[in-house]
């Protein structure tokens, strides 16, 4: 039962971490997407590709790195809780929480700012999870399993010019490959008696997917920037196979692959525009393009084998062999690409000596990709608004042991779903129609410190 | 201090920072995705292990008195089930009543020792023939009316207390061209207008009445000239795919059970449960419609299918649970008899033990 113990060890955690940097294959989703990094980020609902050096850089635009402090280190934890409602009841859709972790170093090299981090999210209750549901039963598809996920992205960054930021580097996510398997002897009349020995053998292997960033000055205070995400896909393949001997009757071999994309991050290219309105004021502007419609969907492929002879003699009376499950047809989720505005600012509330007081806030419009669901499938999601809020202190001690910089930075989010309803063209449909909406609240503790 | 130790003390403060932050955090089990939406009519599983008071699924069983055909009606905490059960003194179908307070532990069950429901319709009258069968209870007014079905068609009787019932002196409906009207399931809207399903020449048929007594028969195709089904048997299919499963109700339908709901979108459904007959298989299926008029359409999904003749189904709705009661086959001393078990849905939800056994049908 090598699974279970590998799941729940904290030295699995290490090694997965090790295993993710040195293999690699294609990409997946990401609790970042939804509700950012960081503190100043998700405060600024997340349109920040143009104004970024601090850590969180390794997800927004990983050009910003370039003009990193030599020594830049961020620690903190973000909360996300989901209030979503189907029929006015609850859904349970488990909470996203987890430490976020930053890390930002900057240079020169042959005179030419150079940068390099880390940007890391370590969820709190899970590394990964894996759950493959029938293509019917309802679930909040962008919610429900994409964002229960370890998300690791390493970055380097130069600045050729003064004006010109480019960076980039890789996402490493974590894939599931599972294999059980059963053999030995059955009593089918009485279990009891039945010898059988278990193996399961699970792994998370790593993915990854690349993600390039520019960020250029125009004027004094103004900043434009562009960063690309590439796509990736979390594959889950599990293998059962079930080989041994009934009452000595028969033999019974029966062997299922199950195939599946357990979460999908689909390509992303976001243009970004920050401008300094006065010394104390700074308003950001991003817009992302999401290419949803290459979204594979999630539903699981079967391969089933089954082969049990029948008994010399025919089965005993009341004794029915398994029949092969039904066939599955795979009804086609064809999404719809989508542009996500992000508004943010930020003002510097009060400046001292010694200290200074932000005040950030923001918003941004997610519309849903996923189409009405009035056939047999029910990938459930409404339209997002998010308004987000947050505070910062940045102290600059004057003690010579503590860094050069402290700070200390606090968001709140706020998301809303509308209610919508999903109207179903059969009648006897057993989910039938129903209404769905709901709210996220996420919040999150950034403490930083940046040293020269 | 030098900057190196600068370093080494942030790099120890931090590296608290996180030590703290990973105690205060622990990881935590997947909770099964609850309050999904359904249609609120399965598909159902059967009852298990100690979800019953005797041998699950079945939930009211006894091998002289066969109950089979049973209906539900909610009454109070509880539920009330008439069904038809064979009268051994004169070896006839009557219908007997009897109740449960959480929807399993049924008076006069086979492990209810010393109690036997009471009788409380038997065949009487010329047009009934010998034996009852397919009761409908329906509460109109400070009554219980109890639709059935005799030789000749469909009757009914009404009742003050559920237990003695005064029947109309004819049947309430008779053979038309479709055939004899059998298995009643009888529905009365907001508006006061009844609405009878009942099972002809294998398939299923409506009716409509503003008193419950007369009734006339809706054509759900008034295109044709001929009386159309709400529901026919589902055409057999050939080429079938590797561990792909035959339509199961090719051969007749049955046992209409009608319920309706406002749907979230706030559509009227019009939901049918019956009895699909395939070669010698029977299943429970499910059809329905939305609005007040028109013909059934049926999910190829079975709603409950439990390999032991299940036939005549019925339900009980209890919060956010649905019972569903149907005819199946025990093995007896002897042979197999019929009786009644029991179903569940939402199929993920559990039960605890049942409750004690009611002190009165």
């Amino acid at each position: 039962m090598r699974a279970l113990s590998f799941f729940s060890s904290v030295s699995a955690r290490a090694s997965l971490i090790a295993a993710c940097t040195l293999s690699a294959r294609s990409a997946l989703a990401n609790p970042m997407d939804a509700f950012g990094f960081g503190s100043r980020g998700a405060a600024m609902g997340n349109a920040v590709s143009a104004d970024v050096t601090d850590p969180s850089a390794n997800y927004y635009n990983p050009a910003g790195l370039a003009r990193s402090k030599p020594l830049d280190l961020e620690v903190g934890y973000l909360h996300a809780f989901h209030a979503l409602e189907l029929n006015g009841k609850r859904s349970k859709v488990d909470d996203v929480g987890g430490m976020v972790i930053g890390l930002g170093t900057g240079g020169k090299v042959l005179k030419i700012p150079f940068g390099f981090g880390l940007g890391v999210h370590l969820p709190d209750a899970r590394l990964s999870r894996v759950r493959a549901l029938r293509q019917e039963e309802p679930r909040w598809e962008m919610y429900d399993n994409r964002n229960q996920r370890i998300y690791l992205a390493a970055n380097l960054a130069i600045a050729p010019t003064d004006w010109l930021e480019i960076g980039g580097g890789f996402t490493f996510m974590s894939s599931t490959e599972g294999r059980l398997d059963i053999t030995g002897y059955a009593n089918i009349l009485d279990v009891t008696s039945s010898q059988l020995r278990h193996e399961v053998d699970a792994s998370l292997t790593a993915v990854r997917y690349p993600q390039i960033g520019a960020r250029v000055r125009l004027a004094k205070g103004v900043h434009l920037a562009a960063v690309y995400r590439g796509q990736f896909q979390l594959d889950l393949a599990l293998k059962a196979r079930l080989y041994g001997d009934i009452m000595g009757l028969t033999t019974a071999y029966y062997a299922l692959e199950a195939t599946s994309v357990n979460a999908f991050l689909p390509r992303q290219i976001v243009l970004g525009a920050s401008w300094e309105v006065s010394r104390r004021l700074k308003v950001n502007y991003d817009l992302t393009w999401i290419d949803w419609s290459s979204y594979v969907s999630p539903v699981a492929k079967l391969d089933v084998a089954l082969d049990i002879p029948t008994p010399q003699g025919g089965w005993p009376g009341g004794i029915t062999p398994p029949a092969l499950p039904a066939p599955l047809k795979i009804v086609p989720l064809r999404l719809r690409d989508r542009l996500v505005p992000h508004l943010g600012a930020e003002w510097i509330a009060r400046e001292a000596v010694r200290y200074d007081v932000l005040l950030r806030g923001g918003y941004e419009y997610a519309g849903s990709p996923i189409p009405k669901q009035s056939g047999s499938t029910n990938f459930i999601d409404r339209d997002r608004h998010t308004f987000t809020a947050g505070a910062g202190l940045r102290v600059r001690p004057r003690s010579r042991v503590l860094p050069k910089e402290l700070r200390f930075d606090a968001n709140f989010g706020f998301s809303w779903l509308p209610e919508g309803t999903v109207e179903k063209a059969d009648p006897s449909d057993y989910v039938g129609d129903y209404t769905a909406r709901g709210h996220l609240y996420h919040f999150g503790v950034i403490l930083g410190a940046g040293f020269e | 201090m030098k900057p190196i130790a600068r370093i080494q003390s942030s790099f120890s403060a931090v590296s608290l920072a996180l030590l703290l932050a990973a105690c205060s955090t622990l990881g935590t089990e997947s909770e099964p995705v609850e309050g999904l939406p359904t249609s609120g009519i399965g598909p159902f599983r059967r009852l298990e292990g100690m979800e019953t008071a005797g041998v699950a699924p079945f939930v009211f069983d006894s091998e002289p008195a066969r109950y089979r055909d049973p209906a539900a009606l909610p009454e109070g905490d509880g539920v009330l089930l008439y069904a038809v059960a064979l009268d051994r003194e004169v070896e006839r179908d009557v219908i007997v009543r009897t109740r449960a307070n959480d929807g399993r532990a049924f008076y006069g069950a086979n492990v209810d020792s010393g109690h036997t429901a009471p009788t409380i319709l038997r065949a009487d009258q010329a047009w009934e023939g010998e034996n009852l069968s397919g009761p409908a209870p329906l509460r109109v007014g400070n009554e219980i009316w109890l639709y059935y079905a005799g030789r000749d068609g469909v009757g009914l009787a009404r009742s003050k207390d559920g237990l003695t019932f005064t029947k109309e002196a004819a049947p309430i409906l008779v053979a038309g061209d479709e055939g004899i009207p059998s298995a009643p399931s009888v529905l009365l809207r907001e508006d006061g207008t009844f609405d009878l399903l009942y099972a002809a020449g294998c398939a299923l048929y409506e009716a409509t009445s503003t008193d419950g007594v007369h009734f006339v028969r809706l054509d759900p195709d008034l295109t044709t000239p001929s009386l159309d089904a709400l529901l026919r048997v589902s055409a057999p299919k050939t080429n079938l795919l590797p561990g792909e499963k035959p339509p199961f109700d090719t051969d007749c339908l049955s046992d209409p059970h009608v319920t309706t709901r406002i749907t979230p979108a706030g559509r009227l459904q019009f939901r049918v449960l019956y009895t699909g007959f395939a070669s010698d298989q029977t299943t429970i299926g499910f059809a329905a419609r939305y609005g007040l008029s028109g013909a059934l359409v049926r999910n190829d999904l079975p709603a409950f299918s439990a390999g032991l003749h299940e036939r005549g189904p019925t339900t009980y709705e209890r919060g956010d649970l649905l019972f569903l009661y149907v005819s199946l086959d025990k093995k007896g001393s002897r042979n197999t008899f019929p009786t009644i078990g029991a179903g569940l849905a939402p199929a993920t939800m559990h039960l605890e033990k049942p409750a004690a056994f009611p002190e009165s049908p």
